[in-house]
């Protein structure tokens, strides 16, 4: 397993420019198995980024400085010398990339009619190194199921940087392997990853991805077009999320979602999620808590309208 | 006799070189027209689909267009921007100077956004276009010039060396 982030971490290292590439990979193997990002910054040194913070690859910052021409670069690779053909990706901040990583992109907004129509003279990257954690879900995944063996719809809950999104991955591929044709929406390219169509992470073998598509356009496409048994799809964030989740569960369809909350009490505090409960759209929860610098993950019931939580 | 038979052969000479010259203006026309359709069909392609380039620069051309292609996209696998990728294998085709100085340019355009890209290759096939349709024009006021400089400096040789 620690090979296998140290080998990630690599192949991370070789989107970055020969100069870079090189002080990326000087960096000792215990860092690089922690690494979840790599963040460029004109005119900063290039930083490994882990749980505990940011760190310069170089014990001289002058050596590991960041050009915006190393940017450039970075960028001219993953769009494979084609910005016209990232122009979406690029116009909401990030391009996923082949091999399963995604860059953040952060420049100047280009705008048009009150609309962000695109990026420039970029100033910032992050190369987020997506922690794909095979098996993480499948001591809960049984727990999601009632006792006809029916998936009840799920919302996987924890703070920023708890994991969600990596159990997401990995719940959406035990739901498919284990028989359900599973729909993932996935708007920010986070779960698939996909690069020309093809999924760069294991979403399983009855999975319809529909990918870099807004939730409230694409759930109501893959209901008419894939007839999945469960859609799934990451960060419920906003009032447009909730009404699409809403019209789902009404199509008879099971859900899979992540939201940011720390727990079930804190749903119940907040309006927007308050209206989602109230809905009894989801059934099930998992909630993910770190305990003793491991996670843990606990499966409860959702409430109703606001009802205390029963584990 | 043997007068006859040099004059012969510098005569011979003249001609293949008259040959020659013709056939690089031949050239030179395949490679404007074949050029000119390989950028409107990426003109078309990037319109349609948004292709990235390195499939584009894939697509099976013809001998004319397919070097220029392939020379592009060796070049990016070594590294270089589009910008110098573009520039390099303009350099290398069969056109004439001023043409090539004038399709060199369009490369810097192509590493912008959809509209600036399309822009670009529908330029540069308009550009091919045009020169091949003014050689067009010219060919048979040149191929008789040709013919005439050629013939005249093999004479006027006959002349001097007989």
């Amino acid at each position: 397993m620690e090979q296998d982030r140290v080998r990630r971490f690599e192949r991370a290292a070789e989107l970055l420019p020969p100069r870079l590439r090189r002080l990326a990979m000087e960096t000792p193997d215990e860092r690089k198995e922690r690494a979840e990002e790599l963040r460029l910054r004109v005119n900063a040194p290039l930083t490994v980024v882990t749980a505990e913070g940011e760190h310069p690859v170089a014990a001289a910052e002058r050596d590991a400085l960041v050009t915006r021409d190393d940017v450039e670069r970075v960028v001219a690779g993953v769009t494979e010398y084609s910005r016209y053909a990232s122009a979406e990706s690029l116009r909401r901040g990030f391009l996923p990339v082949r091999g399963g990583f995604r860059l953040g992109v952060c420049g100047t907004a280009v705008l048009r009619d009150g609309a962000v129509c695109s990026l420039k003279d970029y100033s910032s990257l992050a190369l987020r190194i997506v922690r794909e954690r095979v098996g993480v879900g499948e001591a809960v995944a049984p727990e999601l199921f009632d006792g006809e063996g029916r998936f009840r719809s799920t919302l996987i809950l924890s703070p920023p940087g708890g994991g969600k999104t990596t159990l997401l991955r990995d719940l959406i591929r035990c739901l498919s392997d284990g028989g359900l044709r599973v729909a993932v929406v996935d708007e920010r390219s986070e779960l698939a990853v996909s690069v020309d169509g093809c999924p760069q992470t294991e979403l399983g073998a009855r999975t319809d991805v529909l990918d870099g598509c807004p939730k409230a356009l694409g759930v109501p496409m893959v209901l008419r077009a894939m007839s999945p048994q469960v859609i799934a799809v990451d960060e419920i964030a906003c009032g447009a999320d909730v009404d699409t989740m809403c019209a789902a569960a009404n199509c008879g369809v099971a859900l899979l979602a992540t939201i940011h909350a720390r727990d079930v009490p804190e749903l119940t505090r907040k309006p927007l999620w308050r209206a989602l409960l109230a809905a009894e759209v989801f059934e099930r929860a998992v909630v993910i808590a770190i305990e003793g610098g491991a996670r843990r993950y606990r499966v409860e019931d959702v409430p109703c309208s606001g009802e205390p939580a029963r584990s | 006799m043997l007068r006859g038979a040099g004059a012969l052969l510098i005569l011979c000479a003249a001609l293949l070189t008259r040959r020659a010259l013709l056939e690089e203006r031949r050239a030179a026309q395949r490679t404007r027209r074949a050029l000119a359709a390989a950028f409107e069909a990426m003109e078309a392609e990037i319109r349609a689909l948004l292709t990235p380039f390195p499939a584009l620069l894939r697509r099976d051309v013809g001998p004319e267009a397919g070097p220029f292609l392939q020379a592009v996209a060796a070049s990016l696998r070594r590294g270089r921007s589009l910008c110098e990728a573009w520039s390099g294998a303009v350099d290398a085709l069969p056109l004439p100077e001023e043409e090539r100085a004038a399709l060199a340019p369009l490369g810097a355009r192509l590493g912008g956004d959809e509209e600036g890209v399309r822009a670009a290759l529908k330029l540069a096939a308009e550009m091919l276009r045009a020169g091949y349709e003014e050689a067009e024009r010219r060919r048979a006021q040149e191929e008789r010039l040709t013919t005439a400089l050629c013939l005249s400096a093999g004479l006027l040789l006959v002349i001097l060396l007989i």
